[in-house]
């Protein structure tokens, strides 16, 4: 019985099988025939986003709430460097990774020292402070609250990507590469670490790990994972809202991550397709979608405490355990 | 060992598969259309958020006039068809929505919207797929570099609203004036309007307040300017701002002896004000009701959409009847439903008349050129939907800058704004 027991927490906390990777990006393959080529691109854009924030929340156990900051730094930048300086596509794309890390960077070593709701907080302060800042002051480059326009159209070489399906596979192929680091990492003995910081800091601690720095490393890379969705966000919208920037986008993620099953692999992928589609198709029926979705989201909470993918990886457990036991 | 190495094999090969599947979804030519006599029409409208009731109008008149046009056999023999999206008053949302009508519904044409930051984003994106786009609301596309060929503007501009509102101000009430402004961007727009018509007719700005949205809080402001006794205060606010900032006027007793403009009203707000909009408050609107009396056009349409929704119309579902009807007129007289280039040449200069007087879209910068109303409340003896009197009805043509001059949003770019 112990050896089983031991067996289940090893198989819950095991990296996810190679198969699940290849069989996720498989799946996503096919998305543009089941739902709309936009809508699946959003989902795309915004599983990157959740992966990264999967990394912080779930698997370190930062719960940051200013997100929005680094998501949406990453799309104005991006737009910046596309409207302002012309910049090629991947000029961009990187101008939108880098500003999030050098932000992220800043505000890690301001404030990761502190734990739960305080860094919460404090990441909070500073995303509301970024979002005033293209409000107002600097609304002579960003256009303030009509956000971004005159983003030119982009094109990959000569590949236009004005098109739905082709941004879609080029978002694809990101999506994939960004699902394999991921589980790359997870892999990694810093990926371990980030695990054992979140299930007892005091005890990686005692082993003599440096878990300040493996914190900050985690939320710069968290910040590499916004910036990017933040930058194809503005590759695929042509424009750059304001609200990327609101703690709305932040409490969202939260939400999406929440849904999906926080510490998952598979999560935030599941998570922000489930609340991306009921909230799409939902509005398409009826005008009341909201009291629908909320329903749902509480339905889903109830009968998946872990979020839903975290909640299907601990039945799949269980059902093992008893089949060995057997 | 072996068995991960499986694993990454198969995964491998599925991969390659759904590669090769996808590049031939990529590859493969766009079905030629099956259905031949028709044209489609997308809307988006924000029927959730602060502004679902005026979104439903939008909405429902849209509809109003895609049926009319249907009832007698569609435009050029093709049926219309039209469908519609909730855009959540949300950017990012509403180009989303934008980019499912016109790349996945295949919509041909586009229209709606109920915020000036979205119009801008879609008249770009419609610009950039070279789909006609008629928007619903006031916007400043039609200014500077925003302007562009296949975009058209049926709402006034902002600044037009405040260039209508101060002109009958000054002209009936007095000089003195002090405002309270919401502070964005499409606030700021009216007052620069109120700001370069006041230098024009030696009127006198006392002062102006600042309000964030969403203040419900304007006591401190209304000390303020009493003390410094204008003739009459200006508000360039909306919605919940408006409703908030009258009520707290009225219980101060303010609207029994000064007069109050409101530079954009709109019919619910002075219904839920009830008898604190009174004669003292007066607003301005693109359409209101009582217009039937005037003009046999109004009379017709406000009619059917009373007995149809049981309500009168606000502008705002004014401003969709009109540019959903220019739209496929525009397509009539072009004589073409496919070549768009021409349906907006034909859009611009088209002279018409529909729930007003005679108005026109403009050539240069296809923006509707139509007057604008204002209406003094009636307070406590307002009834049903005899919400309101009409004071007066400034023609379109002088309260509009030319062409040029909007190219270059001059002259309200030179205007100083207070801190």
């Amino acid at each position: 019985m112990v050896d089983n027991s031991t067996n289940t927490i090893q198989q819950l906390h095991a990296p996810p099988k190679p198969l699940v990777v290849y069989g996720a990006i498989f799946v996503l393959l096919f998305l543009p025939l089941v739902i709309s080529t936009p809508l699946a691109t959003e989902i795309l854009i915004w599983a990157i986003f959740g992966m990264g924030f999967n990394l912080l929340l779930g698997y370190t156990g930062v719960l940051s709430f200013g997100h929005a900051a680094y998501f949406g730094l990453g799309a104005y930048s991006a737009g910046l460097a596309f409207r302002y300086l012309d910049a090629h596509l991947f000029v961009g794309i990187v101008a939108g990774i880098l500003a999030p890390m050098i932000l992220a960077c800043f505000i890690g070593a301001l404030a990761i020292r502190k734990r739960g709701v305080y860094f919460a907080m404090i990441s909070l302060a500073f995303a509301q402070m970024l979002y005033f800042l293209a409000l107002s002051p600097l609304k002579e480059i960003t256009r303030g609250e009509d956000g971004l326009t005159h983003i030119p159209a982009m094109a990959l070489f000569s590949f236009s990507l004005g098109k739905p399906l082709p941004l879609y596979y080029f978002v694809l192929v990101i999506t994939a590469i960004m699902l394999y680091s991921t589980w790359r990492i997870l892999q990694s003995p810093f990926g371990k670490l980030l695990q054992a910081f979140r299930e007892n800091e005091e005890r990686a601690k005692a082993c003599g790990y440096n878990t300040t720095l493996v914190k900050f490393f985690s939320l710069v890379i968290s910040a590499f994972y916004a910036g990017l969705a933040g930058a194809l966000n503005t590759v695929y919208l042509g424009y750059v809202p304001l609200t990327t920037l609101f703690w709305l986008t932040s409490g969202t993620m939260v939400m999406m991550t929440i849904l999906g099953g926080k510490g998952t692999f598979l999560g935030p992928l599941v998570g922000v397709g489930v609340f991306l589609f009921l909230q799409n198709t939902i509005s398409l029926i009826t005008p009341r979608w909201e009291l629908f979705v909320g329903s749902i989201f509480v339905a889903i909470i109830l009968l998946f405490p872990g979020g839903i993918m975290g909640t299907v990886e601990e039945k799949i457990a269980a059902y093992r355990m008893r089949r060995a036991s057997k | 060992m072996q068995h991960v190495r499986f694993l990454h094999k198969t995964g491998l090969v599925m991969l390659l598969i759904g590669m090769i599947s996808a590049a031939l979804l990529v590859a493969a030519p766009a079905p030629a259309s099956a259905q031949q006599k028709t044209i489609k029409y997308g809307t988006m409208h924000p029927l959730t958020g602060a502004y679902a009731v005026l979104g439903q109008d939008q909405m429902r008149a849209t509809q109003m006039a895609v049926d009319e046009w249907n009832a007698k056999g569609g435009v050029l023999g093709h049926k219309i068809v039209w469908i519609y999206r909730d855009d959540e008053l949300k950017g990012n949302v509403a180009i989303r929505r934008a980019k499912e009508l016109v790349e996945e519904e295949k919509c041909d044409f586009i229209g709606g919207t109920l915020s000036g930051s979205i119009s801008l984003a879609i008249n770009e994106f419609a610009c950039k797929t070279k789909t006609p786009y008629v928007a619903y609301c006031m916007s400043d596309m039609v200014l500077g570099s925003d302007q562009c060929e296949y975009g058209a503007a049926f709402m006034v501009i902002p600044y037009s609203a405040a260039l209508a509102v101060s002109k009958y101000a000054f002209e009936n009430v007095g000089k003195k004036w002090f405002s309270i402004t919401a502070d964005y961007r499409w606030g700021h727009s009216l007052l620069e309007g109120w700001m370069w018509q006041s230098e024009q007719m030696g009127g006198q700005h006392l002062g102006n307040v600042y309000v964030p949205l969403g203040t419900t809080d304007f006591s401190t402001y209304f000390a303020k300017i009493l003390a410094a006794k204008p003739d009459f205060i200006v508000m360039n606010n909306l919605g919940a701002d408006q409703t908030a900032a009258i009520k707290q006027a009225s219980e101060l007793g303010l609207t029994k002896n000064m007069k109050i403009f409101c530079t954009k009203t709109a019919q619910h707000t002075i219904k839920e004000l009830g008898s604190a909009y009174n004669e003292n408050v007066i607003g301005g609107m693109s359409f209101y009701w009582k217009l039937r009396d005037k003009y046999p056009g109004a009379k017709k349409f406000v009619d059917k959409f009373m007995e149809k929704y049981g309500a009168p119309p606000e502008q705002d579902g004014e401003c969709g009847y009109v540019a959903t009807n220019l739209l496929f007129m525009a397509i009539e007289k072009a004589g073409t439903v496919s070549d768009k280039k021409k349906i907006m040449d034909t859009m611009a200069d088209l002279k018409y008349t529909l729930t007003k007087g005679q108005e026109y879209v403009r050539g240069c910068d296809q923006q509707r050129i139509q007057s604008y109303v204002l209406v003094k409340g009636k307070g406590a003896k307002a009834k049903g939907w005899d919400l309101a009197d009409i004071v007066a009805e400034i023609p379109g043509d002088s309260i509009v800058m030319s062409c040029e001059d909007n190219a270059k949003k001059l002259p309200f770019v030179n205007i100083k704004l207070p801190k």
